[in-house]
Parts: C-alpha cells; structure tokens; sequence
C-alpha cells in the first residue's frame, strides 16, 4: 500500500525530533471511515497508530511521552489529523527488558 | 491551572471557521457567528462589526473557566464523544468500558454536542484528541494511557484515592 502525504510527513517530523530506533506508524484510517464525525467528509489519513522507541523518552512519564510526540505532531493535529493512537513509547533499554 | 497556549490562536480560528466543517460533522450545537459586513470601513462606528472576535474569544476562555471548575468540583470527569450508553467513537466506548468495570460515578460531557466546548477543551488540556480523562483536577490521558494505567492496575489507585 501506498504511504500517503501525511503518512511520510508525521514519520519525517517523529524521525528528525526524536531520532527513534523503533517507528513503526499504521494508517487505520480505512477502519474509521464510517464512523460518525468521519462520514461523508472524503477525509483521508485522518487515524494513525504509532510505536515509537526512543531513548529521548528516559525520565520522561507515558503522558508526557505522549505530549511530546503530540507536540511535534500538532500542525498535522490542526490540519485533519483526527486521532494518533500511541500503543508504545518505549525507551530501548525498556524495550530490551522486555 | 489556566493556561494560555500558542495553540489558543488556532482555536478561535478553528472556532471562527466551524460553519465549513460542521455540517459535514455531527455537531450542531455552535451558535453560527455573524459574518463581518463586506464594506465594514465605510459604515459607522456603531454598525461597525466589532464584537466577533471577542465574543468568541471570550466565550473560549469562559468555557475553559468552566471546565476547571468541573474537574476541580468532581472527583472524576470524562470528555468524551458521545454519552456512556451510546458511545459515538471507540476510543470513548473503551474508556467508558473500563471506568464502568470499576463501577463508580463520573461525569461525562458530550463533546460531539458542544464544539466550543471540545476546542476549548483541547487548549485546556494541551491535548488535541477525545476522549480525555480528569481525576482530582488531573488529566490522565487519553484512551491509550487510561488503557494501559487499567491493564497495569494503577487506575484502580488513583480512582480509590479520588474517592477520599
């Protein structure tokens, strides 16, 4: 499948930030389509899913890993980005105890 | 805990431009905002549209005085798209599936019926996503981080702590 604008866009904008060692991003938009503040729009790359490991996430709590990689992605958030799903945020010395 | 963000500007705008997207969207509570006259320079000053701005600007920062009073008065409170028996977004229905596994109260605002409400909402928080979740006045996240505070069993604490 094709990766779209918004795809390449967030994964450049999460690469250059957090220089990442794991980014794995899925667009899940097709599983949204239908559902109500998404029907009828044609909107496209609107649900995202991200793991993410980066060792830029040491100290740092879940919600405030959150914020951070919410934070770089803030303009895709204004311009239609509808939801990013964050299943992991890891750091690679916790991934690798895992 | 107010806060004025940068992103405070984007929102009056999102606000400002809700007319082209609410009709494709399921939130019809807005009040429609006036359309500036096109030959506002020439009228007088008292035809002079002058409020627009204000007005949605105030509206936005007594909406957010709102919301902190209700996190700050109940114990916990949920964001969420839609109301608990009819959930109208997935990530909603699970959080509200997990709080109701715990079985206590929460009060729960409907955002897709109030877009003010949701965009004042995501400035209050620093948070551009529904559902959240507010404990004692304390944002804990959104779907993902209430999921994983419930698979690792400390929501269970910090809810019994909210209790007392």
């Amino acid at each position: 499948m094709m990766n779209g604008a918004r795809y390449i866009a967030i994964q450049k904008k999460l690469t250059d930030a957090l220089q990442p060692t794991v980014l794995n991003l899925y667009d899940d938009s097709h599983l949204h389509a239908h559902h109500s503040a998404m029907r009828g729009t044609g909107a496209v790359e609107t649900h995202f899913r991200l793991e993410i490991v980066s060792d830029q996430f040491e100290g740092k709590s879940l919600l405030q890993r959150h914020r951070a990689v919410n934070s770089i992605l803030s303009d895709e958030f204004s311009q239609g980005l509808h939801a990013l799903q964050i299943t992991k945020a890891k750091t690679q010395t916790e991934l690798d105890k895992t | 805990m107010l806060r004025s963000t940068f992103k405070h500007a984007q929102s009056i705008r999102n606000i400002a431009t809700l007319n082209a997207v609410t009709n494709a969207k399921r939130c019809f509570s807005v009040t429609q905002v006036p359309r500036a006259s096109v030959d506002a320079d020439q009228s007088h000053d008292d035809f002079k549209p002058k409020s627009k701005v204000d007005n949605v600007t105030d509206r936005f920062e007594k909406m957010k005085e709102f919301i902190d009073q209700q996190v700050n008065k109940e114990p916990v409170v949920l964001f969420m798209k839609g109301i608990p028996s009819r959930p109208e977004c997935g990530f909603s229905r699970n959080v509200v599936n997990i709080l109701e596994s715990y079985k206590i109260n929460y009060k729960t605002f409907d955002m897709n019926a109030d877009q003010l409400m949701k965009e004042a909402l995501k400035d209050y928080s620093d948070w551009p996503t529904i559902p959240q979740l507010y404990v004692k006045g304390e944002f804990q996240g959104g779907s993902d981080i209430v999921s994983k505070l419930h698979f690792d069993g400390k929501l269970k604490q910090i809810l019994n702590d909210a209790k007392k």
